[in-house]
């Protein structure tokens, strides 16, 4: 795992251009067509998503921090440069995001609300830390769904990416952010892993970097994005497939 | 009819979607135009109706619009394409950012009309509107994506097209984001989400609209969906039988959706 608590992400997306793997035009394709001879066409169609983490959220106040992180991130993507954290995240999330959990926030006590606002205080810190500034030529994209449909549709491929610097062109430059309220666990590489295969099967191009980061603890755990990578996602994906 | 061509967004597949459409495509004539309005006037309605892709993908009744980001995003990102296309700016961010503020600006000195984009923008707090912004970069980047390393000069389209059908009470739309000009046109407009089992039958929609629309009733050579987050395009032919099947798609839409079959589905 690599921790960079005095580096931003992007510091370590960038890191050594000579260490950047080739990209070839042939792998999306053979991912594919990898994935595809997985799929047994008797079976119903299967949804596969990023491992969910082992934290998870005990309570309801810990989901809506997940919520209100991630609408920070959305904030910092737009070059929003939050002043009053949770009161902002609230706001974002109020007039833009599905109207779960409003409810239990209305029927949370003061002293409820306050922990929730230091708490969501706490990971904007280490948000802030850790995206540091995202220079608008680097084109961040937030909150990108992606569903991608294999064999017929009997395999479905969902993946929500936080955050995506680059844009998709001749040369491998895209860089994956996945951001987490919850510690690291040891489901952090594949979930790294599959970011990976689900943008190479969407955009038919092999992303530069994919990284995970923990605004719980402040570790971030980055990858190139190499033929490893890739092969432990397709083990991952195997794994769900033969699981059902 | 030609069949629905589907390609993932391959960069070879992608251009060459785009470079490889037809290099002739038909034109409606006076005549064919006046018996498709003649058809759309024999469906009398008390309502002013628009219909398009989503009218003949959908069985179900429209529903109330309010603004959100989401539905926001291709306004505003399309506005800012235009802006990164004319390089007036370094980034999609400032561009975005450009058109909300002229969006402001119109509601602050009372242009802007009640329920528009700008009234609504006007009255969001710095942070959601912020979230706004973001999903216009979204739509505005993957735009920047897809036009990115095209061989083929594009243009943002300067609006969608539109067509309304005189006595009839109709107008039609097709959505366009950008548009390729060849020895004929290519017309490609993106989508959210992934395509339905109906998307073709929207798309010939979409492609009878744009000829329809057309001064002199020329059919692009080719009209492209993309679905980024899918990864797909799907495209159809402008020939003279896809715009028909795309007209009848419509005229089956405005049946199912005149306000009396509305009234007795419910």
């Amino acid at each position: 795992m690599t921790y960079a608590p005095a580096m931003t992400i992007l510091d370590v997306l960038r890191g050594d251009p000579s260490a950047r793997p080739s990209t070839d035009e042939t792998i999306p394709l053979a991912l594919r067509a990898r994935l595809e001879a997985a799929v047994d066409p008797r079976r119903e169609a299967l949804v596969v998503r990023a491992p969910r983490g082992e934290g998870g959220f005990a309570t309801s106040a810990g989901r809506l921090r997940g919520i209100l992180v991630h609408e920070l991130v959305r904030l910092a993507a737009a070059g929003y440069d939050w002043r009053n954290p949770a009161a902002d995240a609230l706001a974002a999330w109020r007039a833009n995001g599905p109207r779960e959990l409003v409810e239990d926030l209305t029927r949370f006590e003061p002293d409820e609300r306050a922990a929730l606002r230091a708490d969501v205080e706490a990971h904007a810190v280490v948000l802030r830390r850790s995206l540091g500034s995202l220079p608008p030529n680097w084109m961040p994209r937030s909150a990108l769904r992606t569903r991608v449909a294999l064999a017929g549709g009997r395999l479905l491929l969902v993946d929500v990416v936080d955050l995506m610097a680059g844009i998709v062109g001749a040369h491998a430059s895209v860089a994956l952010v996945d951001v987490t309220s919850t510690p690291l666990g040891a489901d952090a590489e594949d979930r790294v892993a599959y970011h990976a295969l689900v943008q190479t099967l969407r955009t038919s191009r092999v992303p530069l970097a994919s990284a995970l980061v923990s605004t719980a603890t402040g570790d971030v755990l980055s990858r190139f994005v190499d033929d490893d990578l890739l092969e432990r996602a397709i083990s991952y994906v195997r794994g769900c497939i033969e699981a059902t | 009819m030609s069949a629905l061509t589907s390609v993932t967004l391959h960069s070879a597949n992608w251009r060459a979607l785009l470079a490889d459409a037809p290099a002739v495509a038909p034109s409606l004539d006076d005549e064919q135009r006046r018996s498709f309005a003649e058809r759309c006037r024999a469906l009398a309605s008390t309502e002013h109706r628009r219909l398009d892709a989503w009218s003949v993908e959908r069985s179900d009744a429209p529903r109330d619009f309010h603004w959100s980001a989401m539905n926001a995003r291709r306004t505003l990102g399309n506005a800012a394409l235009r802006r990164v296309a004319s390089a007036h700016v370094t980034s999609v961010l400032e561009a975005v950012t450009d058109v909300v503020a002229d969006r402001l600006l119109a509601a602050a000195a009372g242009f802007a009309r009640p329920g528009s984009l700008g009234q609504w923008l006007a009255r969001l707090d710095d942070a959601a509107r912020a979230i706004v912004v973001a999903e216009a970069v979204n739509w505005a980047t993957t735009l920047v994506e897809l036009t990115h390393d095209l061989e083929a000069a594009w243009r943002p389209a300067a609006s969608d097209a539109y067509y309304a059908v005189a006595g009839a009470r109709v107008t039609l739309r097709a959505q366009r984001e950008f548009l390729i000009d060849g020895p004929t046109r290519v017309v490609v407009r993106v989508r959210g989400g992934s395509p339905g089992r109906s998307a073709g039958a929207g798309l010939r929609a979409e492609l009878a609209v744009e000829t329809l629309a057309h001064p002199h009733g020329d059919a692009p050579g080719r009209y492209v969906g993309v679905w980024p987050e899918a990864g797909l395009a799907l495209a159809v032919e402008g020939t003279l039988e896809d715009v028909r099947a795309g007209a009848r798609n419509l005229l089956r839409a405005a049946r199912r959706t005149t306000p009396e079959v509305l009234s007795s589905a419910a």
